[in-house]
């Protein structure tokens, strides 16, 4: 099949899936005890009449359950998320801006883990069992086993605060300097980078692990299949085979995992935006299970689920596009 | 040494002592202790001998294929005048795939399954010849065609996995003979084909060594396949060749009790018998090996000499050696 | 020695080695071949120590405990690591020392009550689509696809929003149900692979029930990987649970650790300790775990030959 049957296959199946997890969602909200307006009027006793009236009417709380998740899909099949119990915004304006910004964490967070990762990975495998490789292991090993949070506050001690003898290189909160004005849309960039080093180095370094391990030990298999020594019969210097051969399909099984362990790093994400202030998605959700505004938490929910799905749909026609075996 | 008187005097390879070990947990694994053998030039050369004897290890050798834990350790192998162990790995470059080439015994791994196969064959034409595009693609629809493939001029565009297990072994074969070498080691070419597609690779192979005037180094364990193929015969055993001989006097008159006792374990269709034969006993282990001959436990002429002197390979007729204590 | 390499194994290899298990036979069960080669590996022999000490501190916390954990001593807020107090106190005037020691028990009890979840839920529903298949399985399996494609925390976060107070047992109840995802897939790849083998099929011929053949013949032999994979489990399920109560989503009557975290994260200018110690005890409690996950793998999984 062509590259765009393959592609608009996946999408119809995507939408089911999407459906499914708002049923899911919906029905999660709809587990709390007592109804998840009680709980929310129980969490928040000082809400206006008038506020729980015109609530009641928005999102015929009175209907029965069925109703409710029909009118809810409909408002999301349209684009509306909702409006938030509290400040009646759309949820829609108030993620708005916030999963921008998570995504410029995530993605720069990733740049950062798959530059370092990947070759770290092939030199390790490579040079198996040498003083690098076994310095990789250690560390990599380390690294998946260390609490993200934790790493972010070693960082903020280390080159956040100048306190002792550490210098103070980075900014610790925000994503900008609150009133501070900027001469060009350059100096604009580089501050929002400054604020966004220490976090996504934070998530980065981690992520890093993750990926050095999985790059180590897919080199590892490669290395071991027949058409290596074919290519090094050939003649072929060490370096091309390494470059060219290996790493070709070394790397698919590396963009797959990557590629569906991104919902990973969204969740990494959320402990970093609590850690550095970062005006993101993940800290919006927290705020919000304290507040129990639950039009944003699952409309949040949804916009997450949406990001997760394509995050695959982009990872599968990689692999498509990658993998001579799928479309031919 | 003396050999057959032939056409050709001078050998196109010689093997002299040579040692491959490889460095385990368990123990030094001597898989080639001390090889000596020659081929000739325009000759087919088969090397028997049962799985795990060393015959593999034998044949990766002679491109320098080894890799850690393994080790050549000893010995020279002489190919037009340089002593291919003393080459550098950038010379040594040189020689595999042009003068030295080979095929391995998976057909369904050999092949890098993420480029076509046109330009698999193209790789080593042009690491080797000077040809421009165009000639370049001519010369690989010209190898494909010589292996038989049908309608090359389509086929080289697709992957490897679009061919038959058979298909992919030609493919190597017309990679491997794509520069004309004058020596093709088949390290067991069909042990994993299919009986019918076994006979047609053999026979491609033979016509293809008569037409390129090239040696053939044929390793495998299946004696049919030594009949149908060699010129002459090696017989080894657990690291060392214990007898060689032209392809006739092996099968007629084995001197050595290992080659009299593999013949006769292959079931002949025209005889009716009550049970297979089998050697008894287990190979040997390369790590310790048995003192002496190494073949004496399971040997039914063992005498006390056998069991603690190693018998060294000599000639006992005009082209015929052996390494056995009951004939010298 | 996988069900795969004796497969491809060739006669005389597998003749050789018929004769080393018939002697070995007698002396060794698969569970000490398993033990003899996790006792080679050094680094699981040091993941096994950490966890058996954070277990011996949640266990007997309350006598090795120095102080009460939440009693504030008043005048000794965020004192420096001293003599009186080894690990210095916190900005309520509390012991760091007694703080960690008690929440070696919270997370230990969070961690192996989700897992317990977890492993349940997992196993029975990856046993029941590995081996009935067809639809049920299919169903299954979608399931468990879209399971996985909420990032598990927000997963968790959506479910800590219903409830209005989170006690301990709400959190493992989080955790469980949220993770059995994994371990269903494991399981289910297990019975499938498994279900193919010969005995099986003796089994059935011999008229065992259905029941009795998943029971009796092939979790025996599925129970391996399951084992290696709750113990990954467990160091997650600890990490999970210190990234809640981090956040302020888990139960604030206990102790945690991920709560002195999001307390020192505050403090961390003036006083280091109190993020330092807590994160210092997550992080060896996590790689003691996944180093016996590790070494387990290695022990019960190994491959034969090199």
């Amino acid at each position: 099949m062509t590259l765009r049957t393959y592609v608009i296959r996946r999408i119809l199946i995507a939408i089911p899936t999407l459906i499914a997890i708002s049923a899911i969602t919906f029905t999660i909200i709809h587990l709390a005890p007592g109804g998840p307006f009680q709980v929310f009027l129980a969490m928040n006793p000082r809400t206006p009449g008038w506020q729980i009236e015109l609530l009641r009417k928005r999102y015929g709380l009175d209907k029965p359950i069925l109703v409710q998740y029909i009118i809810w899909l409909k408002m999301l099949f349209s684009g509306n998320l909702g409006f938030s119990f509290i400040s009646g915004q759309p949820v829609k304006m108030m993620i708005g801006s916030r999963v921008i910004n998570t995504l410029k964490l995530m993605i720069t967070s990733e740049i950062i883990a798959l530059i370092t990762a990947i070759p770290l990975g092939v030199i390790s495998a490579v040079k198996k069992n040498s003083i690098i490789d076994n310095f990789c292991r250690v560390t990599a090993f380390l690294g998946v086993s260390m609490p993200t949070f934790w790493f972010g506050l070693l960082l903020i001690y280390l080159f956040g605060l100048g306190v002792g003898p550490f210098p103070k290189l980075f900014p610790i909160f925000g994503a900008s300097t609150i009133g501070k004005t900027f001469n060009s849309v350059w100096e604009k960039w580089a501050d929002q980078l400054w604020h966004l080093a220490l976090p996504a180095l934070t998530l980065g370094l981690v992520r890093m692990a993750f990926i050095t391990r999985l790059t180590r030990s897919s080199v590892l298999d490669v290395l071991n299949k027949d058409f290596v020594l074919t290519a090094r019969m050939k003649g072929l210097k060490e370096r091309v085979v390494i470059y060219k051969h290996v790493l070709r399909n070394a790397l698919l099984p590396v963009v797959t995992t990557v590629g569906l362990s991104l919902g990973f790093l969204l969740s990494g994400a959320v402990l970093t935006e609590t850690i550095f202030a970062w005006p993101g998605m993940g800290r919006l959700s927290v705020w919000c299970t304290f507040t129990r505004d639950y039009p944003v938490i699952m409309g949040i929910t949804m916009v997450v689920a949406l990001m997760v799905v394509i995050f695959n749909l982009i990872t599968d026609i990689s692999y498509a596009i990658l993998d001579p075996r799928i479309r031919y | 040494m003396r050999w057959t008187e032939d056409l050709h005097k001078e050998p196109l390879l010689e093997i002299r002592h040579l040692k491959t070990y490889f460095y385990s947990d368990e123990g030094v694994v001597r898989a080639v202790d001390d090889v000596s053998l020659n081929i000739g030039r325009e000759e087919v050369l088969g090397v028997v001998g049962e799985s795990g004897c060393g015959k593999s290890t034998l044949a990766l050798s002679i491109l320098r294929l080894i890799r850690p834990p393994g080790k050549i350790v000893g010995g020279e192998i002489i190919f037009d005048g340089n002593d291919l162990l003393k080459l550098s790995e950038e010379e040594m470059r040189k020689i595999r795939g042009a003068k030295i080439s080979m095929v391995f015994q998976d057909p369904t791994s050999c092949l890098n399954p993420v480029f076509t196969v046109g330009s698999q064959i193209e790789e080593a034409v042009i690491l080797h010849q000077k040809l421009k595009g165009k000639e370049r693609l001519a010369k690989v629809i010209e190898m494909l065609r010589k292996v038989r493939i049908p309608s090359p001029e389509e086929r080289y565009k697709n992957y490897p996995h679009q061919f038959s297990g058979g298909m992919r072994q030609r493919v190597m074969l017309a990679i491997a003979l794509s520069c004309n070498p004058d020596l093709l080691i088949a390290d067991e070419p069909t042990t994993n084909l299919d009986v019918t597609i076994q006979a047609q690779v053999l026979s491609l192979m033979k016509d293809l060594q008569q037409e390129f005037k090239s040696s053939i180094l044929l390793v495998t364990h299946n004696m049919g396949v030594i009949a149908k193929m060699s010129d002459r015969v090696a017989v080894m055993y657990a690291g060392k060749i214990v007898e060689v001989a032209d392809v006739i006097p092996i099968f007629e008159k084995p001197y050595h009790p290992y080659t009299e006792a593999l013949l006769r374990s292959i079931p002949k269709i025209s005889k009716i018998i009550e049970r297979l034969e089998s050697i008894p006993g287990v190979v040997p282990s390369l790590v310790n090996p048995p003192p002496g001959c190494r073949f004496h436990p399971r040997c039914r002429y063992a005498k006390e000499i056998c069991k603690r002197e190693e018998p060294p390979l000599i000639e006992i007729e005009p082209g015929h050696l052996v390494a056995c204590h009951l004939h010298k | 020695m996988t069900i795969n390499d004796m497969k491809t194994m060739s006669t005389s290899e597998s003749a050789d080695l018929k004769k080393r298990l018939e002697i070995e036979r007698r002396r060794a069960s698969l569970w000490n071949l398993a033990w003899s080669r996790f006792k080679k590996q050094k680094l699981s022999i040091f993941g096994a120590v950490i966890a058996l000490c954070v277990i011996i501190l949640a266990i007997f916390a309350p006598i090795l405990s120095p102080y009460d954990p939440k009693e504030m001593h008043w005048g000794e807020e965020m004192v420096p690591p001293c003599r009186r107090f080894l690990l210095g106190t916190d900005e309520l005037g509390r012991d760091v020392l007694s703080q960690i020691i008690w929440g070696a028990r919270t997370s230990l009890v969070v961690g192996l009550g989700a897992v317990g979840i977890l492993v349940l839920i997992g196993v029975i529903i990856g046993s029941i689509s590995g081996y009935f298949g067809g639809w049920v399985d299919e169903l299954l399996m979608r399931i468990t696809d879209i399971m996985l494609t909420i990032p598990t925390l927000f997963l968790i976060i959506l479910m800590a929003s219903i409830f209005k107070s989170r006690g301990i047992g709400i959190i493992i109840l989080i955790i469980g149900v949220t993770g059995w995802p994994q371990l269903a897939r494991i399981t289910r790849s297990m019975f499938l692979s498994i279900k193919e083998l010969p005995y099986v099929d003796a089994a059935r011929a011999m008229g065992a029930s259905n029941l009795r053949i998943i029971y009796r013949h092939i979790f025996p032999n599925a129970i391996a990987p399951i084992i290696v994979s709750a113990t990954f489990r467990l160091a997650s399920a600890v990490l999970t649970e210190a990234a809640l109560s981090f956040l302020g989503l888990s139960d604030p009557t206990i102790v945690s650790w991920g709560k002195m975290l999001s307390v020192g994260h505050t403090t961390m200018r003036y006083a280091w300790w109190i993020a330092t110690f807590p994160g210092i005890a997550i992080f060896l409690t996590v790689i003691g775990f996944n180093l016996l996950g590790d070494g387990l793998r290695d022990a019960l999984e190994a491959p034969s030959g090199r």
